[in-house]
């Protein structure tokens, strides 16, 4: 079998074994975890008839095996439910919700990869010169900030202080692109700073590894040089370990996104996530975790699948298998 | 996904320029004669064509998972676009799960919902006294049992139906069937029969005279509702009020329209969109930033005194019905013995609890009653602040020094009133150990469901809630039996007679009995462009009024 053929359905498969374990995990949990819908629902003037009623409503007195059929059979059909929270199909808004936090995750884990490759490998470059140490200090200190802090640091400044940006919302951007723009600079920049800051580390420990690497000597001896040889080879090889960070660093930057919706007051499906637990909007919550585990799970295979390309001790290794 | 055509265009647009960037940047590393590919060329040179393919395939996944539509966002658009003249934007902090208070309870629906949307027979004005509604009169016959009540004419639906007898006998009915399970729903337990006596005539028969009834008439019990408007009640609120709901996303907005058909005074401004904000600071940047006209009930008292120094704005400050009641399970040691409970009331700081917790702002009522109810008796006098008598009687009960559980539910106000509380308390001899719990899904299980705790600390915003505070079976773990013989003696007498038994019932629970330490009144804290009239300084019950909210 073609190798390149194989490592994807390899990975293909795995992917889809995650998915089906996730989905009865996220069940499971949903279940075992304290606080009970029904009595959200009621709250404090609740009575355990009432209690009882609203249980047989929202179908939480059938067996659980059944409720998990129903779950996964509406999922396969392409349907997430209908929520008992709020009488809505859940499916229209969970998708959409998602898609407002993927404008403003997947610029950001780009933007920051760009960012950090490029500070990276110059701190690491420059590393015994004071510019080199201050991207170093300063991608730590940033580090150290919360995203939510750098929300409300960016608000005061371009927003309230100087009125370059809106402070918070969201325009759908076929109503207004441009609004929709300037509403997506400051969460963009908010989750990009962060993020940033912790794969600049992790550039620049993977440049300084491979700085010394023989490869990297040969090339010197061709006459390349030494940021020429670092460019057109050391990246290359460095880019391994960075693209694996990347991929676990998609589910901090899920959980970054959380917190910059809260922020910025923006429509994302982090902000009905929270609403969602807080109710125990089971069938919202399971939905949105199915969608988010999905993400993660599919972009990891994506960076698997870069990491064949980019790596090809990967494929002779898999043709040997 | 539903087919939205215009979407799926735009699918395909970032879905490209997602894949540009990166796979030029590949393409000019792989065209260098890179040394780990020289090491293995047969893998290099059989992968080259598919290596293209999984990349396409990878952007495709990543460029499909990305659903770029540009229409993203269009479940959370307010319908403020094209919004007409005047239109009126407000920001608040705690969004409605649904639409329907006949199956859910908590303050966020009614607030947005009653007097705007629904309305009852009666009203509670502003300093909360009982008013005319959807009656326009009513009588009482001598026995205090039947109601009889004259209807507005005229009044329509916003669905077009007909407001009439039948309405109300409909609605009434419905409280007492099992389609509301609203527990507020007990309130309507009093009544015998409902008829409509002609199209504007209902008689009312209770089984026993309820000075209580009427009032909760005017709460979200005595909403009244339209046979033809019941069947999407999450979704939809159909009513007789000055606004129609022409938009709500779920967790996000609720647009109101003004109704031209309204029976009475049309409504000051033509639409009214309250926006839900997940945190205070956010919805507080909102008004700076022009979003929106005002933020009502402001939890976050810490927010205030910036805008209060900016004449451009305004900030009110009332009354609510909100009473932040402390919590001492009566059925559970220590606190089954009243001397314990005695002494957390003098040795808690009420002024300083609501100093720490709420910025000094609310109101110190000494019991759970709000100084709107009419048997509202200023009770601060009963348990003075006085360390040395907490002391000397936690010594006599034999728990000097000892340690109890304090369950938080993990909102601002309980979490910083109980750090206050635990350092009074423990100077006078009790050691308090904090465990915040998550409001509400745990605390409702644990504190008001399980009664597995011993103190705790909550708002209880319905307004004349006090009889299911002491009620039987209910968490604060009161025995009712102390206080029975006068609920009924005051709820069967007349007004002076129900105000005089439910004052002597305060007086008992409270006083005598220590049932629980009432810390503070919430205020109903507002924050509004100082051009924007007619928001509402008052909270007398869980509704935010907004027919004569407009901008200059």
């Amino acid at each position: 079998m073609n190798p390149t053929l194989r490592t994807v359905l390899l990975a293909v498969a795995r992917t889809l074994v995650t998915l089906i374990l996730a989905s009865i995990l996220i069940f499971a949990l949903l279940r075992l975890v304290p606080g009970d819908p029904a009595q959200v629902a009621l709250g404090v003037d609740a009575t355990p008839d009432a209690v009882e009623a609203t249980r047989h409503r929202f179908g939480l007195d059938r067996p659980v095996l059944t409720q998990y059929g129903e779950w996964i059979g509406g999922l396969l059909s392409g349907h997430f439910g209908t929520s008992f929270v709020t009488g809505q199909d859940m499916s229209a808004i969970i998708l959409d919700r998602t898609n407002v936090t993927l404008w403003i995750v997947l610029p950001s884990l780009i933007l920051a990869l760009l960012l950090a490759t490029a500070l990276g490998t110059w701190s690491a470059l420059r590393r015994r010169r004071p510019e080199g140490w201050v991207i170093s200090v300063g991608s730590q200190l940033l580090m150290a900030v919360p995203g939510f802090l750098a929300g409300v640091l960016l608000v005061m400044a371009f927003s309230l202080g100087l009125g370059w940006f809106p402070p918070s919302g969201w325009v759908v951007p076929s109503d207004s692109f441009g609004d929709f723009l300037s509403h997506l600079v400051l969460p963009i920049v908010a989750l990009t700073l962060v993020q940033a800051a912790v794969l600049t580390r992790f550039v620049r420990s993977a440049v300084l590894d491979v700085s010394g690497a023989d490869f990297l000597v040969e090339a010197r001896s061709k006459g390349l040089s030494r940021s020429g040889a670092m460019l057109r080879h050391g990246l290359r090889n460095a880019a391994v370990p960075v693209l694996t960070v990347t991929g676990v660093q998609l589910s901090s930057l899920l959980v970054g996104a959380v917190v910059i919706e809260t922020v910025f007051d923006v429509p994302g499906v982090g902000s009905l996530l929270v609403d969602a637990v807080g109710q125990r909007d089971m069938v919202t919550i399971q939905g949105i975790v199915m969608v988010l585990v999905a993400l993660t799970v599919l972009i990891n295979l994506a960076v698997d699948l870069v990491h064949t390309i980019v790596d090809p001790r990967l494929r002779t290794a898999g043709a040997h298998a | 996904m539903p087919p939205r055509t215009h979407g799926t265009d735009g699918a395909a647009r970032p879905a490209r320029t997602a894949g540009t960037r990166p796979a030029t940047r590949r393409r000019a590393l792989d065209g260098a004669p890179a040394v780990p590919e020289q090491a293995a060329p047969a893998a290099s040179f059989a992968a080259a064509p598919s290596r293209r393919a999984v990349l396409g395939l990878g952007l495709a996944a990543v460029g499909t998972l990305a659903l770029a539509a540009c229409d993203a966002g269009y479940t959370a658009r307010d319908a403020r676009a094209g919004a007409p003249q005047g239109a009126v934007t407000i920001a608040l902090t705690a969004p409605p799960a649904n639409l329907d208070f006949t199956t859910t309870s908590g303050a966020a629906i009614p607030q947005a919902l009653m007097g705007n949307v629904y309305e009852g027979l009666v009203a509670l004005s502003d300093d909360g006294e009982l008013v005319p509604q959807l009656a326009r009169s009513w009588e009482v016959d001598r026995g205090g049992t039947v109601y009889t009540f004259d209807l507005q004419r005229g009044v329509a639906f916003s669905n077009g139906d007909a407001f009439t007898a039948d309405t109300v006998v409909f609605s009434i009915e419905r409280v007492l069937s099992e389609a509301w399970t609203n527990g507020l729903k007990a309130g309507m337990a009093v009544v015998k029969t409902v008829e409509a006596v002609d199209p504007t005539t209902v008689r009312i028969t209770l089984q026993r005279p309820s000075q209580a009834w009427l009032r909760s008439m005017a709460t979200l019990i005595g909403a009244m509702f339209t046979p033809n408007g019941v069947h999407a009640l999450q979704t939809s609120a159909i009513g007789t009020g000055p606004f129609a709901v022409t938009s709500w996303k779920s967790g996000q907005s609720l647009t109101l329209t003004r109704r031209d058909d309204y029976w009475g005074e049309p409504a000051a401004a033509p639409q009214v969109t309250l926006r839900y904000f997940a945190d205070g600071t956010t919805a507080a940047n909102a008004l700076r930033g022009g979003a929106v006209d005002a933020v009502a009930g402001v939890s976050q008292p810490e927010l205030l005194p910036p805008f209060e120094k900016d004449p451009a704005y305004r900030v009110t400050e009332g009354t609510s019905t909100g009473e932040v009641v402390m919590s001492m399970n009566n059925k559970a040691a220590p606190f089954d013995d009243v001397r314990v409970r005695k002494a957390v009331m003098y040795g808690v700081n009420r002024k300083g609890v609501m100093d720490s917790a709420y910025d000094g702002r609310g109101t110190l009522i000494g019991a759970p009653v709000p100084p709107t109810a009419p048997y509202y008796e200023d009770l601060n006098g009963a348990y003075p602040y006085e360390p040395a008598k907490a002391t000397a009687l936690l010594k006599e009960a034999g728990v000097f020094g000892s340690t109890v559980t304090f369950s938080v539910p993990d909102l601002p106000y309980a979490v910083a009133s109980a750090q206050a509380v635990v350092s009074d308390l423990k100077k006078v001899g009790l050691n308090v150990k904090i465990d915040v719990q998550e409001f509400p899904a745990v605390w409702l299980q644990k504190v008001l469901t399980d009664h597995a705790y011993q103190m705790s600390v909550i708002a209880h915003v319905e307004p004349d809630d006090l009889l299911t505070l002491l009620g039987e079976g209910y968490y604060l773990g009161y025995d009712y039996s102390r206080i029975a013989d006068l609920a009924a003696s005051a709820d069967a007498g007349d007004t002076a007679t129900y105000v005089r038994d439910m004052k002597a019932l305060v007086r008992r629970a409270v006083v005598d009995d220590a049932v629980a330490d009432t810390l503070f009144l919430l205020p109903a804290l507002s924050l509004s462009r100082a051009t924007l009239h007619g928001l509402p300084v008052n909270a007398p019950t869980t509704a935010l009024d907004l027919r004569r909210v407009s901008k200059a």
